[in-house]
């Protein structure tokens, strides 16, 4: 790893932490806008790694730069996660169902495992950024997975915004990425 | 190699400010850990010193405040004070405020700073409106800041007490002036700093690391205090934009130079605009034309067999409620509201007031005044008047244990505006009828109860639109998205929400129109919007002066009818008059004529202030020649001294 593939995404996490802690004290209800922020700053670190991985899976390696946005993607979510249940729900997962309901609460709680699983193997196993057979499957999963929340909860529940915002970027920014993979896999586009 | 360097400085800065995060995040928490020993711990302590989310601004600001926002508070640089002439009028004073009976007289510097401050003032660590935790003090309104009073004789004061409403705090004015105080351009953070080191001299400390620790927290505490300055501005310039700019103390240029006091802002000491503040806060209303004037109450025994229903008109059913609407309705956010301290303070707050004046004593007639302590055969003589024409309305003290016994066929009713005559202000003023649904939901409850509450407002509102009441129906579309905010921001539901009915079955919705409660709805709706005032224990009757709800009757004489009733006279820091049983006030309707240390004419020709009503047992007309009812009227003034 350089230090070209880190100032980056360091740089980028640093300003997002910034925009969570001082963000908060202009808001009236600071627990609430940091769950949020934290939701927004995991969606826009992920988009990064989000556009390598469908770019590049199965056809070329991942690299350092997708390994890092990705880690740094489910750091925030984790944090949102203490803001959101910790704070929010007094750390009682069983009012998030009541409250939210299975269908959209279990997805949550899902990706928060998922994705876990998914960095840890991205820093334990040697073949993360050639993955082949079950393993290439399951990162493709836990990047459908991904997605998907992402996409339901910035662009469908659009909660404020900033979400709409981020939602349409990200899934622009994945639209753009997937029809540019779809041109070079056709054979005309690689001549 | 450029690109090189530029990206370890670029790791190098980012690191730094991690770390930086981490350690704030750190220091967030250690802030945020609150003493559950502290003020909330015990009823009492709770009332005079419990924060209930009335933080207005950082003690240094207070420590200051004479000094720097004397022009802005309208108090004469030269003035002499009331209570010691050979000292300087404080401003605190001016408004109103008691001063702290644990005050050293020492500058209020150090840790034991709040001392010296005002009584019912709190310091804190919680910002103002969204009460987050920070490094900073703060000071803070308790509830004993305005339900507290001293009498004050001819010969000094009596001891603070707790509880009675202060009788002297114009609280309405000092909230304008702080307002007017926060717009003045030489407020800076600078200023502040500058006349505080002249107070409270800081001295360097000693070695690098203190030195360096002292300069990190001393620039963290001047961002914080430049943010409050910043943001209180534009909370002030929002709030002119909606409601007008505050009219005191310097309003008069806005009008003409000599408008006089009363005129520009209206309510005067010892009294509030209680509803102007609730829809406003609420209903995000102006409530320019509110003129629903109500002397702060004294809170003694208001446990729920003697009082069923709080406020001058029996609209709230439960204490806590009812102290919750009343930090409310001073600014407290529900956010604030929802600190575990605050909510504790409330709920213990409004446990004290059950026990005031019954396990917890107050102060009697006899021992402030002891030359006038009735005898036992005055009680008597006083007691068979009052059992004949009070009793049902009242209830009375048991002679021998001295507990309040809720007798009386028609205590806890409502007296309705024609048959008490008073004036109709205070239950008639507009948009009153809303209330009660928009106060219930504004804290939000969770699961099925949040439920309810959505869809009462949605019901309210398709009920608006079939009326074709299309601005009502709006109305209620803001207080649902309220709602849909708040029930996200308090997940697992306010820790002061409470629910509508407490009963098996209720129409709470059956008064939305501005009817009056029926019985069955009085009894289990937590809230109720009323045409009339409710019939209750009248206990420490001389604590209560000045009377009526409103506070346009001086002294019991007067509202006995046993002297006619001033049609205009001076407020401020009246001395007591103990034979009358209230306030000693000049008569005049002529501002200018009033003393400098009561400045405010009550004029009780203006809308809200009419002294009109409980002409009980006779109307003044029927006295005035009738030296028998004279006679009883006396003695029944004697008897209240005991109440």
């Amino acid at each position: 790893m350089t230090s070209r593939d880190l100032a980056l995404p360091l740089a980028a996490l640093a300003l997002s932490v910034l925009l969570i802690i001082g963000g908060g004290y202009m808001t009236e209800h600071i627990a609430l806008y940091r769950a949020h922020a934290t939701a927004w700053t995991s969606a826009l670190l992920s988009i990064p790694a989000l556009a390598l991985f469908l770019a590049r899976a199965g056809t070329r390696p991942l690299g350092q730069a997708w390994r890092l946005w990705w880690t740094l993607g489910w750091l925030l979510i984790f944090v949102h996660l203490w803001w959101g249940l910790g704070h929010l729900h007094s750390w009682d997962a069983l009012s998030v169902f009541v409250r939210q309901g299975l269908l959209i609460a279990a997805p949550i709680f899902f990706l928060e495992v998922v994705w876990l699983i998914d960095v840890i193997l991205a820093w334990t196993r040697r073949d993360w950024a050639e993955a082949r057979g079950w393993f290439l499957i399951w990162q493709w999963f836990a990047w459908l997975v991904t997605v998907a929340n992402f996409f339901v909860s910035l662009v469908v529940f659009r909660n404020d915004l900033p979400s709409l915002v981020i939602g349409m970027v990200m899934t622009a920014v994945l639209v753009a990425v997937l029809l540019q993979r779809l041109a070079r896999a056709e054979p005309g586009a690689a001549a | 190699m450029i690109r090189r360097v530029v990206n370890w400085l670029a790791i190098l800065a980012s690191l730094v400010l991690l770390v930086a995060a981490c350690l704030w995040f750190y220091f967030e928490r250690r802030w945020s850990a609150w003493d559950e020993n502290g003020p909330s711990a015990e009823p009492y302590s709770a009332f005079v010193a419990g924060p209930i989310g009335l933080e207005v601004f950082p003690l240094k600001y207070a420590v200051v405040l004479n000094e720097i926002s004397r022009e802005a508070f309208l108090v004469d640089p030269e003035a002499a004070s009331f209570r010691e002439p050979e000292k300087k009028l404080s401003v605190w004073e001016a408004y109103g405020f008691l001063p702290n009976p644990a005050s050293t007289g020492q500058a209020p510097c150090g840790p034991d700073a709040g001392q010296e401050l005002p009584f019912g003032f709190a310091v804190t660590d919680y910002l103002p409106l969204s009460a987050v935790e920070t490094p900073v003090e703060f000071v803070g309104f308790t509830c004993a800041a305005c339900h507290s009073g001293r009498v004050r004789h001819a010969d000094g004061f009596s001891d603070v007490i707790v509880g009675m409403g202060n009788p002297e705090l114009d609280v309405i004015g000092f909230s304008d002036a702080v307002r007017t105080a926060i717009l003045d351009p030489e407020l800076t953070v600078d200023a502040i700093y500058k006349a505080y080191g002249e107070i409270c001299p800081t001295p360097q400390p000693d070695g690098m690391v203190d030195q360096v620790a002292g300069w990190i927290e001393g620039q963290i505490e001047r961002q914080i205090i430049a943010a409050w300055i910043g943001q209180f501005r534009s909370t002030v310039a929002e709030e002119i934009d909606s409601y007008g700019p505050p009219r005191w103390p310097h309003g008069a240029e806005i009008h003409s130079a000599d408008t006089p006091r009363h005129l520009l802002e209206p309510a005067g000491p010892g009294r509030t605009r209680p509803f102007r503040s609730v829809v406003r806060v609420t209903l995000e209303l102006p409530g320019v034309e509110n003129m629903a004037f109500s002397k702060i109450p004294s809170v003694f025994e208001q446990r729920s067999d003697l009082r069923p229903r709080s406020q001058f008109d029996g609209s709230i059913l439960d204490p806590v409620t009812r102290s919750f609407i009343a930090a409310y309705a001073s600014g407290a956010t529900p956010t604030a509201l929802a600190k575990p301290e605050m909510a504790r303070s409330v709920r213990q707050a409004a446990a004290y007031t059950e026990t005031l004046g019954i396990e917890v004593p107050l102060p009697a007639f006899a021992e402030t005044f002891p030359e006038l302590a009735p005898s036992p055969a005055e009680i008597e003589a006083g007691r068979a008047v009052y059992r004949t024409h009070c009793v049902a309305c009242h209830g009375d003290r048991d002679p021998v244990s001295g507990a309040w016994v809720p007798e009386g066929e028609r205590l806890h009713d409502i007296a309705e505006l024609a048959e008490i005559g008073t004036d109709p202000e205070r239950v008639l003023f507009p948009n009153g009828p809303l209330l009660p649904l928009s106060l219930w939901t504004a804290l939000p409850q969770a699961g099925a109860p949040l439920e309810a509450q959505k869809q009462r407002l949605v019901e309210a509102r398709e009920a608006a639109l079939s009326g074709r009441r299309y601005a009502e129906a709006q109305l209620w579309s803001d207080q649902l998205a309220r709602l849909n905010l708040n029930s996200r921001r308090f997940r697992l539901g306010h820790p002061l929400s409470f629910d509508e009915c407490t009963g098996e079955t209720c129409d709470c919705a059956a008064e939305q129109r501005g009817d009056a409660a029926p019985e069955e709805t009085r009894a289990s709706c937590a809230l109720t919007a009323e045409l009339g005032y409710v019939n209750n224990p009248i206990p420490g009757t001389w604590l209560r002066a000045p009377y009526l709800h409103n506070g346009s009757v001086p002294n019991m004489r007067q509202l006995l009818n046993l002297d006619d009733r001033p049609v205009a006279f001076c407020r401020g820091a009246n001395i007591y008059d103990p034979v009358a049983m209230g306030y000693d006030v000049q008569i005049t309707s002529d501002p200018a004529a009033c003393p400098p240390e009561t400045p405010f004419l009550f004029d009780t020709g203006l809308k809200g202030n009419a002294n009109t009503g409980h002409d009980y047992p006779w109307p003044r007309a029927d006295v005035v020649d009738d030296p028998v009812k004279q006679q009883e009227l006396d003695a029944l003034l004697i008897y209240l001294r005991v109440l």
